[in-house]
């Protein structure tokens, strides 16, 4: 680990030219919740930072018309109080407020939790050469790997945030003030991608990006919710967690269903199967048990994380059963 | 910035900072920099709430916030709780209740309950459990930790408008 | 040179039996009491240590060049720099304080630096060049006790091995049941991480460490055979300890901190990282226990065989006497006329393991309390009749012909917690006011992954058996000094404070036998003698005793002068609240008075009765005393997700006589956390002799959400064999209460129609729901 002194690395965003201080090596960041253990491990070398907490970034939650707009900076814990919000798409306020402790939702943004690295342990030890860290190998899949993705790729890390699967699950967008000056909008599905050969991270989003906010247009009468399994009561990086929005229509048939998934793959899964079985169908026990039947179609157990498949088939039925009838 | 400089608001006082290093956390440099030893590091990545602190009146794990990032900010840590023999409402229900063994996350422990009850007079148990689970003590099963923060929030409901004590 | 040092410590009122608050806590609530960590001198060096990140290496070549090299390193030590001893342990010196030629364990430390800050300090680590060649590590026990493998230590392979024949082994009963349990290796995980400051004396001929540990004077005798000093040489002063529970017996940071200290005539200061933590100090033996139980057909223990197998990792520390632990509590708590125990303690390239709280009682309860429920279930009983069946009473015999002589209510233990009532909480959680369900706490907690309906609830029953105080023919004794004038009492003693609260009970015993208000507590420092280690539940016993001889002492220096000056045989003198008083007269004088221009000074060396060696077949008197507790474990499970919710705990624990009841809870309450921590979330795991979790995030520790309310009695029958009567309460909580809780699991899932065994520790998910 090498660490530079502050006043050589160190800037504010608005305090500069973005061109002048940004090369691949700079670190940008808010809450800064992840990247100081990464730094502090060794496992990030930290040359220049800057920091964008304090910088004119939107920290507001808002609905303009049928479209909800959410400041970059705003933080797990705005989500979590946010009342509107909340009795709209009570799966938001569920994600956020099942993911780490107060102290971190109160200084994590929400842009961040989207673009957290890998919770992997072989990634977050320094002494480790691992395939996202320029490696060759993934030492997890023949290693230690209850907590990890069920897929047969280069690197089997789980996308950590809870967050992303509702967002995925309700075709969120990200608005992204790109290094050279555009503005682009993409959907998060895009922004958080299985990490590539020449693309070792969870996401898309390339140096010098900035993600301004999230958008995503109100799912009016669906109803949404987020479960997630945990090893203890509280703050765990999710075993497996379910993001379900689904719009049933007063004859109890379901209009339309999108339900993503945590902890099984590297970035948020959408099952893609069980949506479209629920779909046209009335929600009934057994249309509930086909979409969960259905949930692990296309994924790979490890050596030791079978037992994900049986926490997602739960979930799946878990989300869907409350939305059954009334 | 000036050079080699900058400045920390903790507990109503201005500190100057020299030579910190990039990734230095807030909890570092109140510790090593500044010489506020309240704040406690046991695991340096959010997990245990040691060393949790009021930023802007925010309840955060110190050592996840750079302390450059700090600037301009009001901090306020154990220290700024209050006068040194003096203890707060919550500091001497700790003290009277068997909270306090090793006494290691207790600091963290003070700060968050004070937060809590700055926002929720009198919490249930579960929200008492809820709201301190980023708070990990190892050596008492938090079950006088519990009865602390049940008693101060039956007095202070009691004495309404008083005897609060509390500097955060 | 600043040296924050703690005040001496005033405490005003409290006698034997109240629950006085511990002077430290308001330094403790204020952040102004400084653990080691805190400890700072003007001028000091920052030490940090290399380490292997092989499990078995040889070292070829150690290149220093470059770390001398940079700007800022004052010193680079190695294993050519140790002056004395080149190894150290408790009980057999076989722990190299630097590498010697080969590496044993990812961790172990081969070199050391000290540098101007500690950023400095980790750059030198970066530039320090180890050349290996990497040999097979031996990470399977059962490999070592077999001996096939080369030794990968001068001391052989096998740690120890011990074997336990008593009665008739072969003996046979109309019921027979078997099984094969393991325990995960846990981490004691107290929260202040190693620290230490050293300061060398000018002319580096002594040093005068101030560090985090149990045993001051244990401490003191490795570091100076290592440093090649006279013990008195090195002087040790208490830092303020964040937490124990075993994993500061052993050595860490102290010699590496002296050597620097000492080599660069400067204060060097040495803390270390939670991930050099789980690195830097021994842990709990991971165990591979199997026992068959023969019974009678009503459940009336026949016989009890058993193999215990604990992996001791690279190095002895305590691994013998946690083996013996282990196997001579093989039968828990109750009487059995036959037995036959084979236990081997196996050294691996694991990390080292040593003392935990329990100290191998926690295995082997984790075995013979599951192995008590299936005898109950063969026999057609409920698991707490089984066990009030067996129960063991004062005068019974164990597997190694001791008789236990000390109060012994194994029976009452069982029926006080059978009295203790179940949760309100109905299963599935009590509904919130608007009819929804408190999904915290229910099993999955916030992750509100349970309705009421998924959930299946069960009881579990653990008891236990813990032996207080040292074993086999080892001199254990504390010394304890009072000083009596002017009606304040001053007490000394080099007793590790580690949070258990004993400078608060020291002080209540003062009080009660001197009649003081005022006690005032000196540094604890090697100024005076051993107190032995703050472990094995013995210093209320064995301090508390030393500080209970001493004030008695003192007292009787005060009877002889208030006797002397009004011509008083001191026989007739007693002590009436803070009186003097004549039992035949009518002299009443205040302490304060009486004890006014005395100086009264006694220093007391307290011993137990000594204790035997275990002969060739197991025999012998080796224990000192014994403490019992049952538990009762109330759990939640939602089976298809695997998940655990523990719902309530009750429990009645064999104190003899609680100086302190408050302290006592808080031992309870603690001690049952770290016992529900094991049985369903803590496990560090080694995956090719790697550690894959040694940090908060991945090895998971019980939160404010996963601890349920806690039901204690206090059974108190005062030990006629303790100096205070008082038996020590700190391990006894952490050990049924982990078979407690998976009996419980158990209960919920034959509920649901499934027969899990749940015979390892921790029970994970996978577990229950595949």
């Amino acid at each position: 680990m090498t660490l530079s002194p502050v006043t050589s690395g160190y800037t504010r965003w608005d305090q500069s030219d973005r061109r002048l201080v940004s090369s691949d090596e700079t670190e940008w960041f808010a809450g800064g919740t992840d990247l100081i253990p990464l730094a502090r491990s060794g496992v990030l070398d930290l040359d220049s930072v800057v920091d964008i907490k304090s910088s004119h970034l939107e920290r507001t939650v808002q609905r303009i018309d049928d479209r909800w707009r959410i400041g970059a900076l705003a933080t797990l814990s705005d989500l979590a109080e946010h009342e509107e919000l909340t009795a709209t798409v009570p799966a938001i306020a569920q994600a956020v407020s099942q993911s780490a402790t107060l102290q971190i939702r109160h200084r994590a943004t929400v842009a961040g939790n989207l673009l957290q690295r890998p919770r992997c342990s072989y990634f977050r030890d320094p002494s480790i050469s691992c395939w996202m860290k320029g490696g060759s190998d993934c030492p997890a899949r023949d290693g230690r790997n209850e907590h990890h993705a069920l897929i047969d790729e280069p690197c089997v890390a789980t996308q950590p945030s809870d967050l992303a699967s509702v967002l995925v699950a309700l075709d969120a967008d990200v608005n992204i003030d790109g290094h050279d000056g555009s503005e682009r909008t993409v959907p998060v599905a895009e922004l958080l991608q299985r990490p590539v050969a020449d693309r070792r991270s969870l996401h898309t989003l390339e140096s010098g990006d900035v993600i301004t906010s999230l958008e995503f247009t109100d799912p009016g009468t669906s109803r949404s919710t987020y479960l997630k399994a945990m090893n203890r009561a509280v703050w765990q990086f999710a075993l497996v967690g379910v993001a379900a929005i689904v719009d049933i229509d007063d004859r109890h048939t379901v209009v339309s269903a999108s339900l993503v998934a945590s902890g099984v793959d590297s970035v948020p899964r959408r099952l893609t199967t069980s949506s479209e079985t629920l779909t046209g169908r009335e929600l009934t026990a057994s249309s509930i048990a086909s979409a969960a039947d259905a949930a692990a179609d296309g994924l790979t157990e490890l050596s030791e994380n079978g037992y994900k498949t049986a926490l997602l088939r739960g979930l799946v039925q878990r989300s869907l059963e409350p939305m059954r009838g009334g | 910035m000036s050079n080699e400089l900058f400045t920390l608001r903790v507990n109503g006082s201005d500190h100057d900072v020299a030579d910190s290093w990039l990734g230095e956390s807030l909890l570092d440099v109140l510790r090593d920099r500044i010489g506020l030893m309240g704040s406690k590091g046991a695991c340096t990545q959010g997990e245990c709430g040691s060393c949790s602190v009021l930023v802007d009146g925010v309840l955060v794990c110190s050592c996840l916030v750079m302390g450059a990032s700090a600037v301009d900010q009001e901090i306020v840590t154990i220290e700024g709780v209050a006068p040194v023999g003096t203890p707060s409402d919550v500091q001497q229900a700790f003290v009277d209740a068997g909270a306090v063994q090793c006494g290691f996350c207790t600091p963290g422990l003070v700060m968050a309950v004070h937060d809590l009850l700055e926002r929720t007079g009198s919490p249930t148990d579960t929200e008492i459990r809820e709201e301190l689970a980023g708070n990990v003590c190892r050596c008492t099963g938090y079950g006088r930790i519990i009865d602390a923060v049940q008693q101060v929030a039956v007095r202070r409901s009691s004495d309404h408008d008083g005897g609060r004590g509390d500097a955060s | 040179m600043t040296v924050i040092e703690e005040p001496r410590t005033t405490i005003r009122s409290g006698t034997i039996g109240d629950s006085p608050v511990r002077p430290d806590g308001v330094a403790k609530v204020q952040g102004t009491y400084a653990f080691s960590s805190d400890l700072h001198a003007d001028g000091c060096l920052f030490g940090a240590t290399l380490r292997s990140p092989h499990p078995h290496a040889r070292i070829v070549a150690i290149d220093l060049s470059a770390a001398w090299k940079l700007n800022g390193v004052e010193a680079v030590i190695t294993a050519e720099d140790v002056p004395g001893q080149l190894t150290y342990g408790l009980i057999a010196q076989d722990q190299p304080v630097f590498a010697v030629d080969v590496v044993r364990y990812v961790g172990e430390p081969i070199a050391a630096v000290a540098a101007i800050d500690p950023e400095t300090a980790r750059r030198a680590l970066d530039a320090i060049e180890v050349t290996y060649e990497v040999l097979t590590p031996l990470l399977d026990p059962e490999a070592a006790i077999a001996g096939g493998h080369d030794p990968i230590h001068p001391d052989g392979n096998l740690i120890r091995h011990q074997h336990i024949v008593h009665g008739d082994p072969s003996a046979t009963g109309a019921v027979v049941v078997e099984g094969t349990y393991e325990i995960g290796m846990q981490d004691q995980a107290f929260l202040g991480l190693e620290a230490a400051i050293a300061y060398p004396d000018p002319g580096a001929d002594g040093v005068e460490l101030h560090v985090a540990t149990q045993w001051l004077h244990e401490d003191q005798k490795q570091i100076a055979a290592c440093l090649g000093f006279a013990d008195e040489k090195v002087r040790m002063v208490l830092g303020g300890v964040g937490g124990a529970f075993g994993a500061r017996e052993d050595i860490s940071l102290q010699v590496h901190t002296c050597l620097l200290a000492l080599r660069l005539a400067r204060p060097v200061r040495m803390a270390y990282s939670r991930a050099e933590s789980f690195l830097g100090h021994v842990h709990r033996h991971p165990a591979t226990i199997w026992m068959r139980h023969h019974a009678d057909a009503d459940g009336r223990l026949v016989n009890v065989e058993a193999r215990f197998v604990f992996d001791g990792g690279a190095y002895a520390s305590t691994s013998s006497a946690v083996l013996v632990n282990g196997i001579t509590m093989a039968q828990g708590p109750y009487a059995c006329p036959n037995g036959m125990v084979d236990g081997y303690a196996a050294r691996t390239n694991h990390l080292p393991c040593g003392a935990m709280r329990g100290f191998g009682a926690v295995q082997a309860c984790f075995a013979y309390e599951s192995q008590m429920d299936k005898l109950a279930a063969a026999c057609g009983v409920e698991p707490a009749e089984i066990r009030l069946r067996n129960a063991m009473k004062t005068g019974d015999t164990l597997f190694t012909g001791q008789p236990v002589l000390n109060v012994a209510p194994v029976e009452d233990c069982i029926r006080e917690t059978m009295a203790l009532p179940l949760p309100d909480e109905p299963v599935g959680g009590t509904p919130l006011s608007d009819g929804s369900q408190d999904a915290m706490k229910l099993p999955g907690g916030a992750g509100r992954t349970a309705d009421a309906g998924d959930i299946v609830r069960g009881i579990g029953w653990g008891v236990s058996i813990k032996n207080l105080m040292y074993s086999e023919n080892f001199d254990d004794y504390s010394t304890a000094r009072c000083r009596l004038a002017d009606g304040v009492a001053t007490l000394k003693f080099a007793t590790a404070e580690v949070g258990q609260g004993f400078i608060t009970i020291a002080a209540q015993i003062a009080r009660s036998i001197l009649g003081v208000d005022e006690v005032e507590l000196d540094q604890i420092d090697t100024h005076i003698g051993s107190a032995g280690s703050t472990s094995a539940s013995r210093q209320t016993w064995m301090s508390g005793g030393a500080v209970d001889a001493a004030c008695r002492a003192a007292r009787e220096r005060l009877f002889e002068a208030v006797g002397t000056a009004h011509g008083i045989e001191p026989i007739r003198l007693m002590i009436e609240g803070t009186d003097v008083i004549d039992t035949a007269g009518d002299l009443r004088i205040p302490v304060v008075e009486a004890s006014s221009g005395l100086t009264i000074d006694e220093t007391i060396e307290y011993h137990h009765p000594p204790t035997e060696d275990l002969d060739e077949n197991g025999q012998g008197n080796c224990h000192t005393a014994f403490a019992f507790v049952a538990h009762r474990a109330v759990v939640d499970v939602d089976p298809e997700l695997g998940l655990v919710k523990v719902v309530q705990i009750a429990t009645a624990q064999d104190v003899g006589n609680a100086l302190n009841p408050l302290s006592v809870v808080g031992q309870i309450e603690g001690g049952i956390a770290q016992g529900l921590g094991l049985a369903v979330m803590e496990e560090i795991i080694q995956i090719d002799g790697v550690i894959r979790n040694g940090n908060f995030t991945d090895y998971l520790l019980p939160t404010f959400l996963d601890m349920p309310p806690v039901l204690a009695t206090l059974i108190e029958q005062p030990d006629p064999h303790a100096p205070l009567g008082a038996k020590g309460v700190g391990e006894p909580p952490c050990i049924s209460s982990t078979p407690a809780v998976v009996a419980a699991i158990r209960d919920a899932l034959r509920q649901a129609g499934i027969d899990a065994p749940l015979d390892r520790v921790p029970v994970r998910p996978a577990d229950i729901c595949l």
